[in-house]
């Protein structure tokens, strides 16, 4: 059974295709995210009258997953990340065991055989406190876990008509992963500490989308935020409001933090002696390439960096929420095959 | 077989050599520019001129207009190149290859320029003018007397990023788009013009009036026309379609009247091609807005729809023409013929190198007979042998999927080397091809030619046969497949969490946010106190204030330690009224 887990900063998603069912792949997908309320008995009444789970801590009830969203209303404050700062948090316990509950809800039931899961680690590898807890959290459940890059596990997805080779660009809610990658052999990855959340919370910032709790403590209301921005008539080049002009501006900044980032990774001396002058298509993957205009914005920042002449195309994935996800079960199938190899063979 | 493919290879390139220098002569390379230019069309150069990026945007009229170019080339028209063209900026070099389909957008998304989109069929690009903001695909291909197909590639340049489209007959294609029509030819943008039609076809015969001026006498009748002159069209259409029009090549060869439209450049003027009254309808649809023409003294041009016609009467041309197609084709057949064979060669490689394990020996794969499914050639070299036959090369059919095999007297009593090495794990089964012969390199007993049916009658088989192995790696390699083309659906599903579960700790909650900085004590307002009580009970924020004053130059001498004058001023007021 392959298994794949994609935790992140602001959904985690797990999809697994077992041998049995294979004309489709079961998906999971959970907001990691949690929101705390009193801990009352008319809350707990209300909570299991609607079957909602909870966990109760000290005098607080917290309500994660997809969940969360529908009962913070109750405490009249947002939600709080499961993974703070793009990370596992360390001063946070009850958002760790939550984690591990949800692992535990999403991943199917142990295999015999020591089924592969292949992971991702928010904030990228290099995050080790990160990836160790989250590997322990899938050897727990009986897998055997693989962590693998998001840039690489996008391209899996969609880099077959560009045979694996393409600049891959992943942009997250807490982080953004740049990876240049040549008939699938990664040649080099970066990780920018700022995604879709840093721009939700500028906005929030400047446009004063604040909300006020019972004590009268002040939140950014970021989920505020994020409505509006699903919005389908936003187009990044044709902003009609000062709102849309200034999230123009913002995505415009994390773009050209990514374009700077791209030429300086394909005019570095390993990529460009495997790669020499090749022109590379670029792929974009991830919840904030979403938004109308994205592909051209993107591309109008290359060729600010005169980096377009090095570029193929822009292309943004179809489904480019659930291409990390899809990319990890390729992995893990890959690397099922390679084991099976490996153990014919000894 | 090796040596038939060298040799092949060697033909191909003798063949194209041969064929490229004989056509050279008599073809033109053409280079297209569309978008949001001024001149939008085909252009003309010789063969071997450079052209680059810079010059064909002169020609299309971007002089001063900022945007960006995209270069699409080849038949399935691919950006090779997105590049950004500013006036202050050096002229963009960038190359620009025969066949060439440039599209230009501005910046500034609105501009004076007629709507246009570019189709190519059969390697000829040609650019449809239309209005009212788009036309619909099946309009485009019905007026270029194209079979309508019910759906076609578009290729829509918007803002440096490449569009590709498949669009429905019903849709609308939109300004600059670029369309491919699925029959179209290779676009390799070198056309040899023989295969037009040629001069002596009855459109010649066309009445058309010809004017004989000197040029200065054209430049002062089109004075007052220096700019695009528009052929006359009908108003209401949103596409200029023709009312008896045929075919594109119809319209070859007929005689055109031409007016300057341009005089910036006296050496290479821009030529509006205006039909005469017999032959509007069918120059109007598919008037190139601009062709380049060398004129003298002379005016009328002869056009060949939008590239030039051959040179009349070149018999030379058509034998040359007539090797280089037949040239074409045998080693188009060649090339297919070795793709077949390289792989059939890598599927059967991949495969025995998995299946066959030969003890005692290293195998060779080397597979050089194209027969049925599960067949190959090998050759196998024997190591460990003891005998003098130290290299045996077999050439049968063979089952290699998870087969192994146990050969042993094949042919008669002479001494085998199998049995001297042992167990050969070699497996030499024939499956139907009876007619396969099988021969040796040496040895006295491979020396004469079997047939294959002798040999699998005499070989033991099946030996650690397991067929389900082949099925099974073929649904894992459709699995793959599928997961790689995202061809498996999927199904969202909730996840069964726990009711109700007890957590350990505190949690950390949302991220705060603090106004201002917390005081510990409010100060009262100046207005409410005294002199004397504001001087005792300063608050925090107030004594902060103050050591700034101080530390400003020249401040806090002037204040006095009782706060500002207008403080001072309003308690002397007070005062004042109480007594």
């Amino acid at each position: 059974m392959i298994t794949a887990i994609d935790f992140g900063c602001h959904t985690i998603r797990a999809a697994h295709r077992s041998s049995a069912e294979s004309s489709a792949i079961t998906l999971y997908s959970e907001r990691s995210e949690y929101v705390i309320l009193p801990n009352q008995e008319s809350h707990r009444q209300a909570l299991l009258e609607r079957q909602i789970s909870y966990g109760a801590c000290e005098d607080n009830l917290l309500v994660f997953g997809n969940r969360a969203g529908q009962v913070r209303w109750l405490s009249r404050q947002p939600c709080a990340p499961l993974f703070t700062d793009g990370r596992v948090p360390t001063a946070d316990a009850p958002a760790r065991q939550i984690l591990h509950v949800l692992t535990q809800a999403m991943l199917p039931e142990s295999p015999h055989d020591n089924g592969v899961c292949c992971f991702t680690v928010p904030g990228g590898q290099r995050n080790t406190d990160s990836t160790e807890f989250l590997a322990r959290l899938i050897r727990m459940h009986g897998f055997v876990p693989a962590a693998v890059s998001s840039g690489e596990s996008a391209l899996l997805a969609s880099g077959s008509e560009t045979n694996f080779t393409a600049v891959t660009i992943v942009l997250g809610a807490e982080s953004s992963e740049v990876s240049i990658t040549r008939y699938g052999v990664e040649l080099a990855s970066e990780t920018i500490a700022v995604g879709a959340n840093w721009i939700d919370a500028e906005l929030a910032k400047q446009f004063k989308f604040q909300v006020w709790d019972a004590s009268g403590e002040c939140y950014l209301d970021l989920e505020a935020v994020r409505e509006w921005k699903h919005d389908e008539r936003i187009h990044l080049r044709h902003g009609v409001s000062e709102r849309e002009r200034t999230l123009s501006r913002l995505y415009g900044t994390m773009l050209d933090q990514t374009a700077r980032i791209t030429r300086r990774m394909l005019h570095s001396p390993a990529v460009k002696s495997v790669l020499g002058n090749q022109r590379l298509a670029v792929v974009c993957a991830g919840g904030p390439t979403r938004i109308a205009g994205f592909s051209s914005a993107l591309a109008e920042r290359f060729v600010d960096h005169d980096v377009a002449s090095q570029i193929l195309s822009v292309k943004t994935i179809d489904d480019p929420t659930n291409a990390v996800v899809r990319g990890l079960l390729i992995y893990g199938e890959l690397e099922s095959r390679r084991r099976l190899v490996r153990k014919s063979a000894a | 077989m090796c040596a038939i493919k060298s040799y092949s290879k060697l033909f191909l390139i003798l063949v194209a050599a041969v064929s490229s220098s004989a056509c050279c002569a008599a073809q033109k390379a053409y280079y297209t520019i569309a978008g949001d230019v001024a001149s939008p069309g085909t252009y003309s150069c010789p063969v071997g001129e450079p052209m680059d990026l810079a010059k064909l945007l002169e020609r299309g009229g971007v002089v001063s207009d900022q945007g960006i170019a995209a270069i699409l080339r080849g038949p399935s028209l691919e950006t090779v190149s997105t590049n950004s063209v500013r006036p202050d900026a050096e002229p963009n070099q960038t190359a620009v290859a025969p066949g060439d389909v440039v599209v230009f957008r501005r910046f500034e998304p609105y501009g004076n320029f007629e709507q246009h989109a570019v189709l190519i069929s059969g390697g000829m690009p040609r650019i449809m003018l239309f209005s009212n903001g788009g036309v619909a695909l099946e309009q485009v291909l019905a007026a270029a007397g194209l079979q309508v197909a019910r759906r076609a590639d578009v290729v829509r340049v918007q803002w440096g990023t490449t569009e590709r489209l498949s669009l429905h007959q019903s849709e609308l294609l939109q300004h600059g788009d670029v369309v491919s029509v699925a029959n179209a030819g290779p676009m390799s943008g070198l056309r040899i013009t023989d295969t037009f039609t040629p001069l002596s076809v009855p459109v010649m015969q066309t009445e058309v009036t010809t004017f004989s001026l000197p040029r200065s006498q054209m430049e002062s009748a089109a004075g007052d026309s220096q700019g695009l002159i528009v052929p006359p069209r009908p108003q209401s259409a949103t596409l200029h379609i023709p009312d008896a029009f045929e075919s594109p090549d119809s319209a070859l060869s007929t005689v055109y009247e031409t007016k300057i439209v341009s005089t910036e450049f006296p050496g290479n003027s821009q030529m509006e091609l205006r039909a005469p009254e017999s032959t509007e309808n069918l120059l109007t649809p598919f008037r190139t807005a601009s062709l380049e023409n060398n004129l003298s003294d002379t005016e009328t041009i002869q056009l060949s729809d939008s590239y030039p016609s051959a040179t009349a009467g070149s018999s030379s041309n058509a034998i040359w023409n007539t090797i280089f197609v037949v040239g074409l084709l045998f080693a188009a057949g060649l090339i297919g013929l070795g793709w077949l064979k390289t792989r059939q060669e890598r599927r059967i490689e991949a495969e025995s190198a998995e299946n066959l394990q030969i003890s005692g020996a290293t195998y060779v794969a080397e597979p050089e007979l194209e027969v049925a499914e599960f067949t190959a050639v090998e050759e196998v070299e024997l190591v460990e042998a003891e005998s003098s036959r130290q290299t045996v090369s077999e050439d049968c059919p063979l089952l290699s999927a998870g087969i192994e095999a146990t050969t042993t007297d094949c042919v008669d009593e002479a001494d085998s080397p199998w049995e001297e090495m042992g167990t050969l794990s070699a497996a030499t089964i024939t499956e139907s091809a009876g007619h396969e012969t099988m021969s040796a390199d040496t040895g006295p007993w491979f020396a004469a030619d079997w047939s294959a049916a002798e040999a699998s009658s005499e070989t033991e088989a099946g030996v650690n046969l397991d067929s389900s192995t082949a099925p099974t790696e073929a649904v894992k390699s459709d699995i793959l497949e599928d997961l790689l083309q995202n061809r498996l659906p999927m199904e969202l599903k909730q996840a069964q969490l726990p009711l109700q579960i007890a957590l350990f700790g505190k949690p950390a909650g949302p991220q705060r946010i603090r106004i201002d900085a917390a005081h510990t004590t409010i100060a009262p307002p100046h207005m409410a106190s005294s002199a004397r009580r504001s001087k005792q009970k300063m608050p925090a924020a107030s004594d902060d204030v103050q050591d700034k004053q101080r530390h400003r130059p020249g401040g806090g001498q002037s204040t006095g330690s009782d706060g500002s004058r207008f403080d001072r001023a309003l308690n002397f007021l007070e005062e004042q009224s109480e007594k």
